[in-house]
Parts: structure tokens; sequence; C-alpha cells
């Protein structure tokens, strides 16, 4: 009975961030056209010989879609902070952690959105052609990108109520997201060169088992850290 | 004027560890000379084969302080008690004196090693990363004012930053392994196993004599910040 | 010597072994500066107290 009271409220904090995000629709729409923008940039970095914008182009996509996330996450929390209604949000009764659950699941699929479409700009802008492979390349978007998401959200409770709070998500998030980065790209990179070497399930372990980690961990300590 | 002894007695008290301190620095004089004088040249490296006498003793006791970091962290969230999060920022600030000098001491070995300054291996690419994690950890607390905002802040992010230690050495390896072959430091030293303990001894009780006196200054900061408040109370 | 031994690397060593000392003098001075300010600002903090308090 706990678990279906528990799941209404991640699915309430879910439709909250959800509409609260299309009701303002310049939200998802700047912070996608941002990361379209930071590809163009890395375009202008690492081209216009075709091959070098080939071979950099899964590095040059998840570091786009790091941008670029990373102001979604402190946005996430922005509407509560503002508008004063986290204390409000904290009197409900019923476990933190699925305050965290709900922000994790609306964050994914914003940023998951706006992986799908830095994608398909970056496939015409970097010239990739699209591997035989491509549902495992979706699969390890996916992966990235709840790892980079888990982590993001986490992070952003604390630093988008602090001071400098623009510096300090990226500088404690972008370390801590090392190993997920080097296994999507790596894994990525291999798929779209026909992975000749079998790289790519190997990465894709590593993946699970850090998006396992970085889920369980945050939804655990999540309640320690919003409550303060 | 008022004694400051009142409110002292919270306060840790040097005792032993005053000669403790001044044992680990002598130790650490013996051990260094001892292992620049007995050991021989190696055969492929030279005189540089010594720098692992530094080099590796400080990258252990980097790793250690993670664990402290860890063991402090969760001990306060459990217990809630002030002095353990305490303990665990003054290990994450001595880990980052470590981590730094690791770094640093990898780059000197590796310049007439390597023939560069810098070359994305897996041991030194990870120590750089985990050395940007722990100045994560310490910009946070400064950062934040509130002090239990700060312990409960810190220890959440020093165990994430501390479990995922093993998790960046692992990717960073595969990483640079799945396209290249790692190269190991040989040595046909017979005193060198030797040379390393007691050096990685001397460096195991300098940290924590270097804990130890960072913990203490710690909690004089803390009662300052406390007879600051309650001093401007009673001005009030 | 091997490839790359040379009489050079007593350098490199110095330095390590140099940096090494500078890292550890330098952070127990850092500690020592921490406590002797903390100090002095909950003496002075202190010391403010009416007396008979």
């Amino acid at each position: 009975m706990a678990w279906r009271d528990d799941w209404r409220r991640v699915r309430a904090i879910v439709w909250k961030d959800l509409t609260t995000e299309g009701r303002s629709k310049a939200g998802f729409n700047s912070v996608a056209a941002l990361g379209v923008t930071i590809l163009v940039l890395f375009g202008f970095a690492l081209g216009p010989d075709a091959q070098a914008l080939r071979d950099a182009a899964a590095g040059a996509l998840w570091l786009a879609v790091l941008f670029a996330g990373v102001l979604a996450f402190n946005r996430s929390y922005q509407v509560e902070l503002e508008s004063g209604a986290l204390e409000p949000l904290l009197l409900y009764p019923g476990a933190r952690w699925t305050i965290f659950a709900g922000k994790l699941i609306a964050n994914t699929i914003f940023v998951g959105l706006m992986l799908v479409i830095v994608v398909l700009v970056g496939i015409v802008l970097f010239q990739v052609r699209v591997p035989d492979a491509w549902p495992t390349l979706i699969l390890v978007l996916a992966l990235g990108a709840i790892g980079l998401v888990s982590l993001g959200t986490f992070y952003a409770a604390m630093a988008s109520r602090s001071r400098a709070r623009e510096v300090l998500l990226p500088l404690l998030l972008f370390p801590m997201l090392v190993p997920v980065l080097l296994a999507a790209m790596s894994a990525s990179k291999a798929l779209l060169s026909g992975d000749l070497m079998h790289e790519a399930p190997a990465w894709i372990r590593m993946l699970v088992a850090y998006d396992v980690i970085f889920v369980v961990a945050p939804l655990l300590a999540f309640e320690h850290v919003i409550e303060v | 004027m008022t004694a400051p002894s009142d409110l002292s007695n919270d306060l840790p008290r040097p005792g032993y560890w005053r000669w403790f301190g001044i044992f680990a620095f002598l130790f650490l004089i013996a051990a260094q000379a001892t292992g620049l004088i007995t050991s021989i040249p190696d055969r492929d490296m030279g005189h540089l084969q010594k720098i692992m006498y530094v080099h590796v003793p400080s990258a252990w006791i980097m790793s250690l302080t993670f664990v402290a970091v860890l063991y402090y962290s969760f001990l306060y969230l459990w217990k809630q008690r002030e002095n353990d999060d305490l303990k665990a920022a003054s290990a994450a600030e001595v880990g980052a004196a470590f981590c730094g000098l690791t770094l640093v001491l990898g780059m000197i070995w590796g310049r007439p090693a390597w023939g560069v300054w810098w070359a994305w291996d897996a041991r030194l690419t990870s120590t750089l990363v985990l050395f940007l994690i722990t100045i994560g950890y310490l910009a946070l607390r400064a950062f934040v004012e509130d002090p239990h905002r700060r312990a409960q802040w810190s220890a959440a992010v020093g165990i994430l930053g501390a479990i995922n230690v093993p998790i960046v050495y692992m990717s960073v390896r595969w990483w640079r392994t799945l396209h290249q072959i790692q190269s190991n430091p040989s040595t046909v030293d017979p005193w060198y196993v030797f040379n390393l303990r007691t050096n990685a001894f001397a460096f195991l009780f300098i940290m924590i004599y270097f804990i130890r006196q960072r913990y203490v200054a710690a909690r004089y900061e803390r009662a300052a910040e406390l007879a600051v408040q309650a001093a401007a109370l009673r001005r009030n | 010597m091997g490839a790359i031994a040379s009489e050079n690397n007593w350098y490199y060593v110095g330095a390590a072994f140099a940096i090494s000392w500078c890292v550890i003098i330098g952070y127990a001075v850092r500690v020592y500066r921490v406590m002797a300010k903390a100090r002095k600002e909950y003496e002075d903090a202190t010391a403010s107290r009416p007396r008979g308090a």
C-alpha cells in the first residue's frame, strides 16, 4: 500500500515539473537551442575536415548534451525556490526519495528530448553515417543520459540553493561524471565506426553498473540533502 | 582578562600528539635518507627509480584519505556528531594536498621516462580527476555558510565522491588500455621493497598527524565561530 | 645504463624530493596558521565577556 502512495507522489512530481516546463515553452526550447549551438561551436573547433568531424562526433555530442543539460538541472529546482514552494513540498508527508525520483524522471524526459534533437542535428552537421548497430547506440544514449541526469539532479538540489550556483554545479558534477562520459563517448564512438574491436558491450556493462550505483546512492542520500 | 580555558574543556588537547608529530617527521627524514642512500641505480631508469619512494607512498596516502572521508561522512550522517564532519573535512583537505603532490611527482617522473610532462596515462589521469572531485568537495564547504547544512551536504558529496574512486580508476584504465599497453616500472633493486614500505609508513604517520592537526584547527575554528556568535548575542 | 637513465635524472629526483618536502612543510604551516587565527578569534571573543559571567 505504501508503494502505491509513493508511486503516486512520484507521478505527481513528474507531472508538476513537466507542466511547469510545458507552460513556459521557452525553457525547453532555449536549452535545446543551446545544445545545438554548442554542437555548432564544436564543429568550428574540430572541423571542417569531414573525417575529423566524424571521429569527434561522439565526444562533441555528449559534451553538448552535458553543457546544455547543466542548465536544465538547476532550473528544475528554480521554480520551487523562486516561489518558495520547497518548504510546503517538504511539509507533505511521505518519503523524500519520491521527490528525487519524480525530478529524476522529469529531467530524464527533458534531457532525453534534448538529446534526440542534438543527435539528429549532429548526424547532419558532423556527417555521421548511421551504423547498422543503431539500436545499441540508442541504448548507449539512454544509459548515458540516465547517468548524467541522476547525478545532475542530485547535485543541483544543493547547488541551486547555495551561493555561486552557476559554478558550483559544474564544479561538483563534471569530475564525478568522468566514468559515464568516458563509457558513453567510447561506446558511441565504437558503434559509429563499426565496433571492430567489440568494445561496446564492456562499456555498456559499465554504464549499467554506474547507473545502478548512481541512481540508488542519490536516492538514499536525498533526504539528508533536501531537508536541511 | 578571562582565561579562555572555561570553554576549552571542549577543545582537544595536544597531549601525546606533539611527540607523535616529532616522531613522524624524524621517521620521514630517516626513511627518505635511507632510501636515497641504499638503493642502487635501476637498470633502465637509473636514479629515477628513487622518485617511487615519494610518489607511491603519496598515492597510497591519498587513497587512504578518501577512505577516511567515506568513513567519517557515513558516521556523520548516522550519528549526527559535528566532530565527525570536521574529521571528514580535515581528511579531505589533507587528501587534496597529497593528491596534488602525487600528480606533480607523477609528472616529474613522466618527463624523463616518457619524454613529455603529460601523457594521459591511466593512473595520472585518474589522479587528476580525483583531485578535481576533492576540490569540488572543498569548494562546496567554502560556499555553504550554515554549519548543519554544510555538514549534511558535505557528507553526501563525500560519500558519492569516495564511492566513485574505484569507478574512475576502472573507466580511465579501460579507456587507455583498449588502445595501448601500460608500462610499469620494474626494478632489480633488492632494497626497493623495504625502502618503499618504510617510506609508506612514514607518509602514513605524517598523514595521521596532519589530519589530527587539521581537525584540532577545525575545532578551534568552530569554537571561535560559536564564541563570536555568543559575544554578539550578549552585546545586543 | 639503460635507455632513459642519465645523470640528469638526479635533477628530477632532487626536484621530486624537494617538492615533497615543500608540500609537507607548506601544509604544516597552513594548519598552524589556521589554528593560530582561530585561537586568536576565540580568545578575542571570550575576552570580551563581562567579568563575573
